[in-house]
């Protein structure tokens, strides 16, 4: 056995050894064809892509149909034929607490929150402080990106849960919802973060100090108002970084109206925040724009193969409201007799011309196909524009709204100026005094079709509720038509909707929430 | 160990005896070479293989092929002639110089080897609970693949098949599911080749098309080579194989050779399927009709070529069009044998399977060699190698092609009057709508190349201590070939599009073991193992396509459109690596116990929650041989076994501890996306459980039970968290949900396995073998007491299930329809879907489907159908499944009788909501002709008027709408009983008389007649109520989509004739 014995003693070796000297043995499974996140997040050029993202796939299920439904057609700018239950449900303000769309509207909202904090959490944990202002400015991106979800998620649902870290959530995730003004003044602290730390000036589409500070001023401006009677130290708030925004960002304008919703000019400076899509075969889902096929009135206009899927028309409530010489008017719809002569297709060489006697199309965000578009890669699911939720007359209006105040009417100035900026553009005469209907209405033509009016009648109804019930009621939720011939917008007998009351003025949660964490209906918790 | 022990020692004797023969002179004493022949005792059959040995002396050898034997014996000396499933015979030598013996089956199995992981037991011995079966029921089930086998066969172990697909996935599970993301299937070790787990198969799980293959890891082994499988089961049996068994495991020993003459043995069976049963659907002219009374009430004209539905003939039986008469045959040849110091067993192996629907077919091609060599009296060699390869054309389940089919009308033409293939009038597309053209023209290929196999060295250093180092290789080379041809479907042109994938999985295991066995002389047997095992796995694909053939024939990948190319690839890796250690004691074959410990280690967690540890205990205890029962004439065995361990899984893939970031394109330009949230504590889930078994034998064991019940919990279980919308999980960019260790899961049940040997006769025999497995699982917990994880189906469209606290796994979940509104006073009075107001258009009208009110917001019924009326429908999960095997012999006759069935589980008929609705399109079943008729009750009263009708006849069909459809939702309607018995196989045998077989220079000839799936009772009204989990399509999870028919591949009929010839 003297043999067996030696081989003993070294297959014992030979067992410690294959034991022990591989201590790295079990450090597998690492994808070698995916970046991770202790990796990610070293150099300036991959926060810009980190935060890249934060402009588009996240955003998507909120951009079409959801806040379409919310924006345009529960205010009444639009509306829809019975056949397309999503946005008639929205119309009716008898949106069930299963509807998909609400749920694709929250769950995306509450994306874009759990990106932002990802990513503002790896970059906090992961980026060399070296990096300088790549950095801040990176963090600076994000904290406005979850303000302005957050933004959005206030003003439609009401109370909802403040979360700052999704990790958390994962281990715990029955929360409760917090107090509204707690929200704002989370959203505000995220804010002023994104001011401080943003640059002046970025490249096209990337959010820049000037575009935290207009948002600031939008949401001083609601927050006015949130317990019903206006705090005046939020409207000077409001006043304050609108008129820096105004007075110091050096932008200005856009000379022409319907010039801001050409995809050349993409990103014009007068654009202070949108949602950036892409044409690109190799874009992922999600990171394309939809609107177009679902919101044209006719699949001829941009000739990419189907079209008009959502039976979207402008309503006889805003056709009325835009004065005939109002150069906003072409641009935000179409109506029998008009030729767009930039919409040029294989089948429409001179553009297109509108002879539907039937209804009003929509214009705004309608771009027509690659030969309108300078060749973009156009594609029935493709468009080519970003989804503006903030523009500089936006922040003129606030300015306008915020000087009003409390008073019943105004000729300061300051207010004035900024108000004629956009009514003159329009071409129309300046005016020489202001109260809030003009405002109020001025905010309708100019910004109908990029989803805010529900929002401005929401915040109305914060501090006056009776005026934008009675307002609500009284609105012609019809679709509207129009001869070429006459001069009037005929309201379509129908679909008579006339006098349908909002039942609440915030959505239900959804109800796969609802049964998941019961506590969202608990009364709101403080946060602070 | 002991047979080394044994032959080492006749080495030693023979030397002895040619030293005697030399110098020594006769006397009693001297031995003698003694002659004889073993037959089987009820068919006077030789029996190869019989181990003939001395009593009480090293002397032994085994009969060779045609049964005879020699061997050196003293007078004095008693030979005891032993073999597996034979009864032990003694014989005292005395005078006589040729002793013939027969030998009868063994009423017992006690004395079976049964595998126990890392060393072997006899059934009498074992403290775990282990099920077995040989390769005679593996032969008798003639299975495309061996699992298939397991079915009804060994309780405990459910066995479903979740496509009818040649090589289709069956699901196995083991006392249950005990987990829910981490890997469910049983650990399958084959010849010490651990199989991979998580990625099983190289090509499992490719996305093609639409619909997921499940394609079956173990469809390359050929199960002619098995010569036995064993299936642990309860956590002190699996507890040696640590982390990966947790989910039980399944030993597959193959064949080896065996000292003796040369064995040939040439097998082989040729067989055809058939459709079992075809849905009643209808023809053309009840279409017609159909369509024509549809037109009618929604104030339509039938279409002008129904408007005389008479003249018209009975269209297109799609069914008769995809279902066929498949050809399946296979050809086996072995060659075995070996001397005293090396053995060997090669094999080859070709199987072909057609499939019973068009484009589907599996062809293998395997070869086996094993050999085994005693170099020294110390060392032992060996190495088992395994080729094998398999070609599977998947084109009908890639296809879907039940689902299509059912869906397509009889008044298309499947060929035009000039014999090319047609499509519908008027279809207009960029894709392929004829199932026909589609299965054969498309290409969608799936080849397996699979090697695999050991090699071993065995030291002996003394004669009770052994140690074993073995590597074991598995190289699995996968290969997936798609070619979609251009074509000319009415007026458009499809374009030729390809996609070709191909994979690498290889894997190696190390493991050194040191056996210590030694036995005591107060009766007492000690056997200590310990070991080390360590491996590691590495996969790698690449992947490329391109559309825009030049031609459709050949078409190669670099022939298509280069601008089109795409292509992808990437690799991933892992690792384990465990000590452990058993103790086996065993004292005087009554008390035993068992011990193991394993530590294990697993690249899928993160450094610090790498290592745990596995442990089991058993003892049993048989009172059988206590003195107060030694001399009873009635009970041969009465063991009692206990037993309780930890295992622990570790299943659940590679670096779910961190998160992903992946590079895409935005609005932006370049971006990155963080894919998931990650916990990065995330550990082992583990599972606890006990066993209590009972083994009894009664009247020289004729009669024999084995029951089981147990108890198993598993905790920390590793789950994707169910997490609310809020936390950034759901929808369009979403960050995956983390993979967590949250919530427990019970199994409980019982099982029996009854052996009744009911007659035994010099020519006649019956034996029947009966299995149950009763079991239950329960969700006791999860993240929080509301969570539930739902189980999608149809594209991530329509959830089915619901897995929730205090439930099942994957509980069919919907709305009780309470049959139909009959009338305007029920309309009235009845509860309303939300939203739906009572309208012929939009809303409910009379003859549309009645939901119960459960429940509202507040906890009770509020009048409206919504989310707070659906519950829980059934479970897909059997609540029992069974097993009853009959075999008799007569003389050369053989005949074995095979039933199973589930009992208590529920399916989902999706089917029926595609084709059984009145108010869907494409094809209908015929049941909706039995749609609600809807009446005036004053005939001259108006028909908008919901009180003037009423429903005429009693039906459950609801009528045919003007518009809408409010009658889809998942509810009772469609969850149908899917209990069963079946008649799975039938096997007539007759072994030609030897005196026949001689003359043609053979040995033995067996040649057999089979059927399978003769007959089927169930209420079920699909095709196939054996229906199992895995359901293929995307945003279904596997576990949660149990029990639903949508598209089924059904099991074939099948017939079969067969030979077995020992040259």
């Amino acid at each position: 056995m003297k043999l067996s014995e030696i081989i003993l003693f070294l297959s014992l070796i030979t067992g410690l050894i294959l034991a022990s000297c591989k201590k790295d043995f079990l450090n597998k499974g690492i994808p070698k064809d995916q970046l991770t996140t202790t990796t990610f997040y070293k150099t300036a050029e991959e926060l810009r892509m980190a935060t890249a993202y934060l402009y588009g796939q996240p955003w998507f299920d909120y951009n079409f149909p959801f806040a379409y439904e919310i924006g345009e057609v529960q205010s009444a700018n639009m509306v829809t034929y019975t056949w397309n239950g999503g946005p008639t449900a929205f119309l009716n303000f008898a949106v069930p607490s299963n509807s998909s769309d609400t749920k694709y509207g929250w769950s995306s909202l509450f994306n874009v929150i759990a990106h932002s904090n990802t990513t503002m959490n790896n970059i906090s944990d992961v980026t060399p402080a070296s990096l300088g202002a790549a950095k801040t400015g990176a963090l600076g991106e994000a904290h406005f990106m979850r303000a302005i979800a957050y933004f959005q998620l206030v003003q439609i649902f009401g109370p909802v849960p403040i979360i700052e870290d999704n990790n958390k959530v994962a281990s715990n995730p029955n929360l409760n919802t917090h107090l509204v003004k707690d929200i704002y003044r989370f959203i505000i602290n995220d804010l002023n973060f994104a001011a401080a730390n943003l640059p002046l000036t970025d490249v096209p589409g990337r959010v820049t100090r000037w575009s935290a500070k207009g948002l600031l001023a939008k949401v001083y401006l609601t927050k006015a108002g949130i317990t019903g009677t206006r705090v005046q130290a939020d409207l000077d708030s409001a006043r304050f970084y609108a008129a820096d925004v105004a007075n110091n960002s050096g932008i200005s304008l856009m000379p022409n109206f319907a010039d801001i919703f050409l995809s050349k000019n993409n990103n014009n400076p007068e654009c202070l925040f949108g949602l950036q899509w892409s044409v690109s075969p190799a874009a992922q889902y999600g990171n394309n724009d939809q609107r177009q096929v679902h919101i044209e009135g006719d699949a001829s206009i941009d000739d990419v193969g189907g079209g008009g899927w959502g039976g979207y028309r402008v309503s006889a409530d805003l056709a009325k409201l835009y004065s005939s010489s109002d150069l906003r008017r072409k641009p935000t719809f179409m109506q029998d007799g008009d030729n767009y002569p930039e919409l040029v297709t294989v089948k429409n060489p001179n553009g297109y011309f509108m002879n539907d006697t039937s209804s009003l199309y929509i214009k705004k965000y309608v771009i027509g196909g690659p030969l309108a578009n300078n060749g973009a890669n156009i594609t029935p699911q493709h468009s080519n524009i970003p989804t503006y939720l903030l523009r500089l007359s936006d922040v003129y209006l606030v300015l306008a709204e915020a000087i009003l105040g409390t008073n019943a009417t105004t000729t300061d100035p300051t207010a004035l100026l900024y108000f004629n900026k956009v009514r003159t553009r329009a071409g129309l005469p300046a005016v020489t005094s202001l109260n809030f209907k003009m405002i109020f209405d001025e905010r309708r033509v100019e910004l109908a079709g990029e989803y805010q009016f529900w929002f401005d009648i929401k915040r109305w109804h914060d501090y006056n509720p009776a005026a934008a019930l009675a307002f609500v009621t009284a609105q012609h939720r019809n679709m509207a038509s129009y001869y070429r011939s006459n001069t009037y917008y005929y309201e379509k007998p129908t679909d008579i909707l006339t006098g349908v009351k909002p039942q609440s003025w915030t959505l239900g949660y959804p109800a796969a929430d609802l049964t998941s964490d019961p506590k969202l209906l608990d009364p709101p918790v403080p946060y602070y | 160990m002991k047979r080394q022990l044994k032959i080492r020692n006749t080495n030693l004797s023979f030397l002895v005896f040619v030293f005697m023969l030399l110098f020594s002179f006769k006397g009693f004493t001297q031995s003698r070479r003694i002659n004889g022949k073993v037959v089987d005792a009820s068919s006077i059959q030789p029996i190869p293989g019989v181990n003939v040995k001395v009593k009480g002396g090293a002397t032994t050898t085994i009969t060779d092929v045609n049964g005879d034997f020699f061997i050196e014996a003293k007078a004095s000396d008693v030979l005891v002639f032993t073999f597996v499933s034979y009864q032990q015979k003694e014989v005292t030598i005395g005078d006589k110089n040729t002793i013939d013996v027969k030998l009868s089956s063994s009423t017992s199995n006690l004395n079976e080897v049964v595998v126990i992981g890392y060393g072997t037991s006899k059934r009498k011995d074992l403290t775990g609970s282990i099920a077995s079966i040989s390769a005679k029921d593996l032969a008798v089930a003639q299975a495309t693949t061996f699992d298939q086998a397991l079915q009804g066969r060994v309780a405990g172990v459910m066995v479903q098949t979740t496509s009818g697909q040649p090589g289709g996935a069956i699901s196995v599970q083991i006392r249950g599911l005990g987990t829910l993301l981490a890997n469910k299937d049983p650990l399958y070790v084959i010849d010490g080749v651990i199989i991979p787990p998580a990625r099983s198969s190289s090509t499992g799980g490719v996305y093609l098309g639409n619909a997921q293959i499940n394609d079956n890891p173990l469809a390359s082994i050929n199960p002619a080579d098995i010569a036995s499988i064993d299936v642990l089961k309860d956590a002190s049996a699996i507890a040696i194989y640590g982390s990966q068994g947790s989910a039980g495991v399944v030993v597959v020993t193959t064949k080896r050779g065996k000292t003796g003459a040369p064995q040939i043995i040439f097998d082989g069976y040729y067989g055809v399927q058939k459709l079992y049963k075809k849905i009643s659907m209808l023809n053309l002219q009840e279409y017609a009709r159909f369509l024509n009374t549809k037109a009618l009430i929604q104030g339509g004209v039938p279409q002008p070529q129904y408007v005389n539905p008479d003249y018209l003939g009975a269209g297109t039986d799609w069914q008769d069009e995809i279902f066929k008469s498949a050809a399946t045959y296979t050809g086996n040849l072995s060659v075995s044998g070996g001397d005293t110091r090396t053995q060997y067993f090669i094999s080859g192996n070709h199987f072909y399977q057609d499939g019973q629907i068009i484009g589907s077919s599996l062809k293998r091609e395997s070869f086996k060699l094993t050999l085994d060599n005693k170099t020294t009296n110390w060392l032992k060699i060996g190495s088992s190698l395994n080729i094998s390869g398999i070609k599977e054309n998947v084109n009908s389940s890639q296809y879907d092609i039940i689902n299509t089919t059912l869906g397509l009308t009889p008044d298309i033409a499947t060929k035009n009057p000039d014999g090319s293939i047609s499509f519908p009038p008027g279809f207009v597309g960029t894709y392929n709508p004829n199932p026909i053209a589609a299965s054969a023209l498309n290409t969608n290929q799936i080849q397996r190349t699979q090697i695999f196999g050991n090699v071993y060295a065995e030291l002996n250093f003394t004669k009770d201590l052994v140690l074993k180092n073995e590597l074991t290789e598995w190289f699995d080379f996968g290969n997936v070939n798609q070619f979609n041809p251009s074509l000319t479907i009415n007026t458009s042109k499809t374009q030729s599009s390809a996609y070709v994938q191909s994979s690498d999985n290889k894997t190696y295991t190390i493991r050194n073991y040191l056996t210590y066995n030694h036995s005591l002389k107060n009766g007492l047997n000690i056997n200590v193992l310990a070991a080390h095992e360590a491996s590691s796995g590495l996969y790698t694909y690449l992947s490329g396509g391109r559309t825009g053939f030049v031609a459709n024939d050949p078409n190669g990948l670099s022939l298509g459109d280069a601008k089109t190319a795409t292509n992808s690839g990437g690799t991933s890796d892992y690792s384990n690596e465990a000590y452990f250690g058993r103790v086996n004691l065993n004292y005087n074959d009554k008390y035993y116990l068992t011990m193991s410990i394993r530590d294990d280690g697993n690249s899928n967690f993160a450094p610090g929650n790498r290592w745990v540890k596995t442990y089991g205990f058993a003892g049993s205890w048989d009172a059988a041989r206590e003195a107060f029962l030694k001399d009873n004439k009635v009970i041969d065995q009465l063991k009692i076994r206990a037993s309780y361990g930890l295992t622990n899984n570790a299943n659940i893939g590679g670096y779910k501890y961190g998160a992903s970031i992946s590079l895409v394109t935005v609005g932006l330009g370049a971006g990155s996306k963080v894919n998931n949230i990650a916990i990065r504590n995330i550990k082992w889930e583990t599972t606890k459980g006990y066993d209590l078994g009972l083994d009894l034998g009664f009247l020289k064991n004729r009669i024999q039970l084995t029951t089981d019940i147990y108890y198993r919990k598993t905790g920390n279980l590793l789950l994707q968290a169910p997490l609310p919308i809020y936390s950034g999980d759901t929808g369009t960019g979403q960050l995956s949900a983390p993979i967590v260790n949250i919530g427990s899961i019970e199994n409980k049940g019982f099982e029996i396995t009854l052996n009744t040997h009911n007659i035994q006769g010099r020519d006649f025999n019956w034996n029947t073998t009966l299995t149950a497995t009763i079991g239950k699982t329960k969700v006791l917990s999860l993240i929080n007491d509301n969570a539930f994880l739902t189980g999608i189906i149809d594209n991530g469209q329509i959830s089915v299930t619901r897995t929730a606290v205090n439930g099942g796994i994957g509980d069919f979940y919907g709305y009780i329809a309470d049959g139909l509104y009959k009338n305007g006073a029920d309309l009235a009075n009845s509860p309303r879907q939300a939203g739906l107001s009572v309208d012929q258009r939009n809303g409910v009208w009379i003859g549309d489907v009645k939901y119960r009110d459960i429940s509202g917001p507040d906890g009770k019924p509020d009048g409206i159908i919504d989310q707070y009326d659906q519950t829980y429908l059934g479970s897909p999960i059997p609540k029992m499944q069974f097993g009853i095997n009959n075999t008799l012999t007569y003389k050369d006759f053989s005949l074995t009788i095979f039933f199973n069935g589930n009992y208590g589980n529920k399916i989902l008929n999706y089917e029926t909501s595609k084709h059984g609705d009145p108010n869907g399109g494409g094809n209908y079943f015929s049941s909706v002709l039995n749609y609600a008729r809807i009446g005036l009750l004053d005939p001259n009263g108006v028909a908008t008027d919901p009180n003037n009708l009423y429903v005429t006849n009693n039906t459950n069909v609801p009528a045919i709408r003007i518009a809408g459809n409010p009658n889809t939702a998942v509810s009772s309607r469609f969850i149908e009983n899917g209990s069963f018995l079946r008649l799975k196989n039938l096997n007539i045998g007759y072994n030609i008389p030897k005196n026949l077989t001689s003359k043609w220079k053979i040995n033995s000839l067996r040649v057999y007649v089979s059927a399978t799936n003769l007959f089927t009772i169930t209420k079920y009204t699909g095709y196939d109520p054996e229906i199992g989990s895995a359901l293929g399509s995307s945003g279904g999870t596997n576990s949660l989509t149990t029990g639903i028919d949508y598209g089924h591949y059904p099991s074939p009929r099948f017939y079969t004739f067969g030979f077995n010839a020992a040259l």
